[in-house]
């Protein structure tokens, strides 16, 4: 199992928390509507920023922009990785 | 009897994963699809079968509201899925046959940004955006936030396509494409 499959699934694998992480990240709806009142995302933070009139939309601007750094910093690292497998590989 | 032994329905645990995810996804809808025939109005009271709430979809008070809302969805979804699968086939068509062209890397990034950008982020982008330069907030703002959300995704299994068929499609192009464009009859492309 370590030597021969995790090796042979590693970068699908991956490739898959990506795919999954950066939605999750972002994601307001369904937090919304099962996670209750009390447990906050930041998808959902954001959002309320911009509904009705009681939001702040600097501060959303502020937080989403600060959730794109987060994601983009992630991407840049798995991009940094993906190439230097890439190289070994040769 | 050598396959056998690789049969994954063999493998220890196969049968509870399988159930257990098949329960998890699926419960769910069941659960919904079975209310959604329930006569009482409160989701935890059973009354009995009854089509109440479908017919109060297209007949009952709130069906204006269901058909404007339904007219929407479908403008807003043949528009931009006719509007950014046309752009996507450009961007493919200029990106595979391009060949290496500077800022490459960088373009293809461009074109699958809103893929890797948090949806919520690109939300809150575009309506800022729109705010700024005084566009109201209407089908038109849906609309245009609509294609270029949508564009990675016509361009991703796009561009898979041409580059899986790269050498025949250029083949065929040369034979088939006259020089004004026009593709020459079926029966020239094999």
């Amino acid at each position: 199992m370590r030597r021969v499959l995790l090796p042979a699934v590693k970068p699908g694998a991956i490739a898959g928390c990506i795919l999954v992480f950066v939605p999750s990240m972002g994601s307001f709806l369904a937090p919304d509507l099962l996670g209750g009142a009390k447990n906050f995302m930041i998808g959902s933070l954001i959002e309320e920023q911009f509904k009705g009139n009681a939001g702040n939309w600097p501060f959303g601007a502020a937080a989403s922009m600060i959730l794109l750094t987060m994601v983009l910093i992630l991407l840049m690292l798995f991009a940094r990785q993906q190439a230097k497998a890439e190289k070994a590989e040769g | 009897m050598a396959s056998k032994q690789f049969d994954i329905k063999t493998y220890p645990g196969f049968k509870a994963m399988t159930v257990l995810c098949l329960v998890v996804i699926y419960a769910p809808l069941v659960v919904v699809t079975f209310y959604s025939f329930n006569a009482s109005q409160s989701l935890t009271n059973w009354e009995g079968i009854s089509l109440r709430w479908y017919a109060d979809v297209f007949t009952g008070p709130e069906s204006s509201k269901f058909k404007q809302a339904a007219k929407n969805s479908f403008i807003i979804a043949i528009v931009a899925a006719t509007v950014s699968t046309t752009i996507a086939t450009l961007a493919a068509t200029g990106m595979v046959r391009g060949g290496k062209f500077k800022f490459r890397a960088v373009s293809f990034g461009l074109i699958n940004l809103p893929l890797m950008v948090p949806e919520i982020v690109t939300a809150v982008a575009t309506l800022i955006f729109f705010n700024s330069i005084g566009f109201d907030r209407g089908i038109m703002t849906i609309l245009l936030a609509h294609i270029a959300f949508c564009i990675p995704f016509a361009y991703l299994p796009i561009s898979a396509r041409c580059t899986g068929s790269k050498t025949p499609l250029s083949r065929q192009h040369r034979i088939c494409m006259q020089p004004s464009g026009r593709l020459l009859p079926r029966s020239c492309y094999h």
